[in-house]
């Protein structure tokens, strides 16, 4: 792990959401520290660090630090490579020879090399990309410290993805990338960021009505520039007839290749929802976005239908609503029909999203941000559940075909018949997030070895043997088999016993017995109860001394819990007990009849003493009988 | 069941009528008598009688043995101070064992289970200590 020099900070080089310092390391290094320890995307940052990909900020290494500006919670620091060039700027003119030459070739490359692993960058903007006109030096900045598309200005984003949370705008493709790199040379040829000044709603309004490429070549006027075809390849609204990469490789080799420009169909006949005309398909998603709450309680659906049989080409639409929400119906709870009717209708006039929910606008691609966004957002989880359960989304995916029908059947599984389900997606589809368990959320554990010592550092937030939370348990569940009801269950999380068998697992994993002190003296302190249940006071004494002795609190988990907990120590002790119960009892008794028969004189008397007086007497009169015999009778 | 052992030799010293023999029989074993009837220790009597009964015994043998002595004669002889001395001092001896040798004895007894009684209590507050009050239960 490299030092990280505090007092030298490049602000040059920070990403949004992070700082970035110098490092005490060989070579040039910097660090980029994130203010979220939950918010890059670790998934991305294992594939890239496996992947050599050109002309890209890729990170050398993550781990969790201290750092003095913050001393609440450890942060997650990505160490990368200096570029060598200087950031550009979104309002900074970059020459028409620099971009045809280095800055699309480059980017091209990079975004190639991306698409072969299936990752998406979702930060093509002007100032995430460093250049040297002198050198034609070019690096494109990093992706992994912020959720995709998130820092994005809207603009950038295309037209259903810039309508969302910027936090749900979910991972997107290779070609929203080059939809972004379209609006970056437009960004770049004219010096400035398009629409600037022109709200989210407004931009999509604007894109929608006259279609990305000709809103953009309009606003920024580049009709006279060379640069139609490239633009209007990239700035396909139809994804279907966007560039791809292999496209935009034959434009930078020279190959002119001009494709048909189709708008979509903006204007439709007019609606009424709740006294307001709506013509457009935009106008109708932006109205229901803003009025959720009015029109889930006034939605005449079979006017939305009409609506949608007159004005679109695809006649099954709405057969595909009825089947979303008939089906799902009977799985409703406090959720409206009209509720679960307008995510339907919405995400079937677009054919790709966004879907909207109450206050929620988010891509199918957004899955693992989504879950992640509940995890943050106040009384989202169960809103979430509750939604998750209705099978709309899964329904959705399956009637529209989406890649994501498989994600959203496993998180309707897991939330339907799992106990903290929804956590154990959150880690399977966050791939590499760390644990999110309040007790070691400062400490940012991302895998099992780090939970030891997240626990140690956090000793303080562990309630009286609470040691391991369901959270935690999700989360080793999650990496150990990939199954949120495998392994561990959490019906006897409270049981402190089957917790010190989780820590003992993971001691396990871990391979090597770090000692862990504090938590050692936990275990400690709940073991003494152990004693009690021995009843030899020897052995009592013997573990207790063990207990007392400061080197017990360096040992591994198993060995304190075994030596207090020792099944055969204690059948022993049992035994013993109960056989020297019985001599006990047999001695009682014995007592009880001395008492009665041996110390009682009058019956010592007529029971022994008396016999043995007779017996002595009769001994002794033989005697002298013999003697008497031999005098008299021997005598004569 | 003394009583009636005493009274079937009795009845045999009898049964073997010769004045004489009876004469030494009665006189002789007088404090067994006594003892039999006015003493309720059954122990006590049979001491004596056993003792009494040695003491006795020579002059039975010897009244076995004579033939034809007058009666009067074993009143004299039976009346000197030394046969009456050996007749009636081992009865004197068989009291006096009756009576102390089996107090004694008891004492022994009593000793020797009192230790023994102690030794057990010492066992039992061991084992309590090692054990603890459930051992009690």
């Amino acid at each position: 792990m490299v030092e990280v020099l505090f007092d030298r900070e490049l602000p040059d080089l920070a990403s949004p959401g992070t700082r970035a310092f110098e490092v005490k390391a060989k070579g040039s290094l910097f660090a980029m520290i994130c203010d979220h320890s939950y918010y890059p995307r670790y998934n991305v940052y294992q594939e890239l660090r496996r992947a050599n990909v050109r002309n890209l900020l890729t990170p050398l290494d993550v781990f969790s630090i201290d750092v003095p500006y913050d001393k609440t919670s450890k942060k997650v620091c990505f160490i990368f490579n200096k570029p060598t060039a200087q950031r550009l700027s979104p309002n900074q003119q970059v020459n028409l020879k620099s971009l045809r030459g280095i800055i699309i070739p480059r980017i091209c490359d990079t975004l190639e090399e991306l698409n072969s692993l299936n990752i998406s960058h979702r930060a093509i903007r002007a100032d995430n990309i460093f250049f040297n006109e002198s050198d034609k030096s070019f690096m494109l900045n990093e992706c992994v410290t912020s959720p995709p598309g998130m820092f994005q200005p809207a603009v950038y984003e295309e037209i259903n993805r810039q309508l969302c949370i910027p936090f749900l705008r979910g991972e997107g493709t290779t070609a929203t990338d080059l939809y972004a790199l379209g609006i970056l040379i437009v960004n770049l040829v004219s010096g400035k960021e398009p629409f600037q000044k022109l709200s989210n709603q407004q931009i999509a309004e604007k894109k929608f009505e006259h279609g990305s490429f000709f809103a953009l070549v309009a606003e920024s006027n580049l009709v006279s520039y060379d640069l139609k075809e490239i633009l209007q390849g990239l700035l396909q609204d139809e994804k279907k007839l966007r560039w791809e990469v292999k496209d935009l490789k034959e434009w930078v080799s020279g190959v002119i290749k001009i494709r048909n420009f189709v708008r979509r169909n903006f204007k439709t006949t007019p609606i009424v929802l709740v006294d307001t005309k709506i013509s457009s398909v935009i106008q109708f998603l932006l109205f229901v976005i803003n009025n959720w709450k009015s029109l889930s309680t006034k939605l005449d659906i079979k006017r939305i239908k009409d609506w949608i049989v007159k004005n679109f080409s695809d006649k099954t639409l709405v057969e595909k609503i009825d089947n979303i929400i008939y089906i799902r119906k009977m799985h409703l709870s406090s959720i409206s029909f009209s509720e679960l009717a307008l995510i339907a209708i919405c995400f079937a006039i677009t054919g790709e999203g966004p879907l909207v929910w109450r206050k929620w606008v988010f891509m199918p691609d957004s899955i693992s941000q989504l879950l992640l966004y509940c995890f943050f957002e106040e009384d989202s989880v169960d809103v979430l559940k509750e939604l998750v359960r209705t099978k709309v989304l899964s329904g959705i995916a399956s009637f529209f075909n989406l890649p994501e029908k498989d994600s959203y059947e496993i998180l309707e599984h897991e939330i339907s018949y799992n106990f903290n389900g929804l956590e154990y997606c959150l880690y399977r589809f966050n791939n590499g997030i760390p644990c999110m368990s309040p007790i070691i959320f400062s400490q940012v554990a991302f895998n099992i070895k780090d939970i030891l010592p997240a626990l140690e550092r956090n000793v303080k937030s562990i309630k009286k043997y609470e040691i391991i939370d369901s959270h935690i348990l999700t989360f080793i569940n999650k990496i150990l088999k990939n199954s949120s009801s495998s392994n561990y269950g959490f019906q006897n999380l409270k049981d402190i016993e089957e917790q010190i068998k989780v820590l003992m697992s993971i001691e396990n994993v871990n391979g090597k017995v770090i000692p862990h002190q504090e938590l050692s003296k936990i275990i400690i302190n709940y073991s003494k109860g152990f004693i009690n249940e021995y009843k030899n006071k020897d052995t009592k004494e013997k573990l207790q001394k063990l207990i007392d002795d400061p080197d017990t609190i360096n040992m591994s988990f198993k060995e304190i819990y075994n030596m207090i907990n020792n099944v055969q120590l204690l059948r022993k002790d049992i035994d013993e007990f109960r056989i020297a119960k019985k001599k006990y009892k047999d001695i009682c008794m014995n007592i009880a009849r001395i008492s009665a028969i041996y110390l009682n004189r009058h019956s010592i008397s007529s029971y022994f003493a008396d016999k043995i007086t007779l017996s002595l007497c009769m001994f002794i009169a033989i005697f002298i009988l013999i003697i008497i015999l031999n005098v008299f009778v021997g005598g004569r | 069941m003394v009583r009636s052992a005493f009274f079937i030799v009795a009845v045999i010293a009898c049964g073997c009528y010769k004045p004489t023999i009876l004469l030494t029989f009665v006189f002789g074993l007088l404090p067994t008598f006594f003892c039999l009837l006015m003493l309720k220790s059954e122990l006590l009597a049979l001491c004596v009688g056993i003792f009494n009964l040695c003491g006795v015994l020579p002059f039975i043998i010897k009244a076995i043995g004579a033939e034809n002595i007058p009666l009067e004669h074993i009143f004299f002889y039976l009346f000197t101070f030394e046969n009456l001395l050996i007749m009636y001092v081992p009865a004197g001896v068989g009291f006096v064992f009756a009576k102390f040798v089996s107090k004694l004895i008891v004492k022994v007894i009593v000793k020797h289970y009192e230790k023994k009684r102690d030794d057990l209590k010492k066992e039992l507050l061991k084992l309590v200590e090692t054990w603890g009050e459930d051992i009690k239960k």
